[in-house]
């Protein structure tokens, strides 16, 4: 895979000597091996890329099927495969660099953040909490249409009681975003996506099973005002990998 | 670390592994690298991917509701 868009694609920052065994390939139609370059403590995977072979995922529709989750699917195969072997730092999708020594720089130059944000994670997992409203379908009662007062009335009622329920469902939802917060090692907001609470939560292994029973109970207490939770991970910390770092040419 | 399992029974369980939730998070998260020896992968142009990610989880929301 040589030639003029070929790039360095890079996966995660690991601790050195974290490397992935040899078999594990990375990503696009066809996979160069993951490796990995070192440099004082610090670690990060990668594998060439044809930078133009990559680039059908413009108009990629959000199905399982598609480029896009293909392509996202072996980014996340090889995050998941080096958070096996030690603390992870995944890069956002898409990150390509221009070769190894690019690499060797962002090693050199953010060796001790890097460092910093790999032990902040170490022996953790991330999970996502989120609640939604069950939609007031049908709930309606019918009108009191006997009179006009009277149906006026019987609809501010109704109104009223649908305002009471927003209100004990956002109740719920912040008492259980602090409970969270106070209970996890870390925890992200994540960008509202239409619910009453996304949040991500950075959990120790040793904690895990005890996390996913409490949460349990908070799904009961949220079931009771007609509030929905679900959880997804384990994941790598995705959302716990947040940093914006210059990689300038030699 | 396992790839993503349903959670136990008393957790309601969701598609842990769904399109959306990771690409949600592949794409909105992780360590951003900027300059110039940054090379931008043609076509995708995540601030589209976003939005319509957005809408697919909004969509995804509404089936999963209308299914309990």
């Amino acid at each position: 895979m040589t030639g003029a868009h070929t790039g360095l694609y890079v996966y995660a920052f690991v601790r050195a000597g974290r490397g992935l065994p040899g078999g594990y390939t990375g990503i696009g139609p066809h996979p160069a091996p993951v490796r990995l370059l070192d440099r004082g403590r610090l670690g990060v995977l990668v594998s060439d890329v044809d930078s133009e072979r990559l680039s059908g995922l413009r108009d990629a529709d959000v199905t399982e099927q598609s480029e896009l989750a293909v392509r996202a699917r072996e980014h996340d195969q090889v995050v998941r495969a080096a958070a096996e072997r030690g603390p992870v730092l995944p890069f956002r999708f898409g990150t390509v660099l221009r070769d190894d020594a690019a690499a060797d720089r962002l090693l050199a130059e953010h060796h001790d953040a890097a460092m910093a944000l790999l032990a902040h994670v170490d022996g953790k997992d991330e999970w996502g909490v989120r609640l939604r409203a069950r939609s007031p379908v049908g709930d309606e009662p019918e009108p009191d249409r006997s009179s006009g007062a009277s149906y006026l009335a019987s609809r501010r009622r109704h109104l009223h009681d649908l305002d009471r329920r927003r209100g004990r469902q956002r109740e719920i939802a912040d008492r259980i975003q602090q409970d969270l917060q106070s209970w996890a090692a870390d925890a992200a907001d994540r960008p509202d996506r239409d619910s009453l609470l996304d949040i991500a939560v950075l959990v120790d292994h040793s904690a895990e099973d005890a996390f996913l029973r409490h949460v349990g109970q908070l799904a009961a207490q949220a079931a009771e005002a007609g509030v929905l939770l679900d959880t997804t991970g384990p994941w790598p910390p995705y959302s716990f990998s947040h940093a914006a770092l210059e990689v300038r040419d030699g | 670390m396992a790839e993503p399992t349903v959670s136990p029974a008393e957790v309601r369980p969701v598609s842990g592994t769904s399109v959306v939730d990771l690409l949600d998070r592949v794409v909105n998260t992780g360590v951003v690298l900027t300059g110039d020896a940054v090379i931008s992968l043609a076509g995708v142009d995540l601030i589209r991917l976003d939005l319509r990610l957005l809408l697919v989880a909004v969509d995804t929301a509404a089936r999963l509701e209308e299914s309990t």
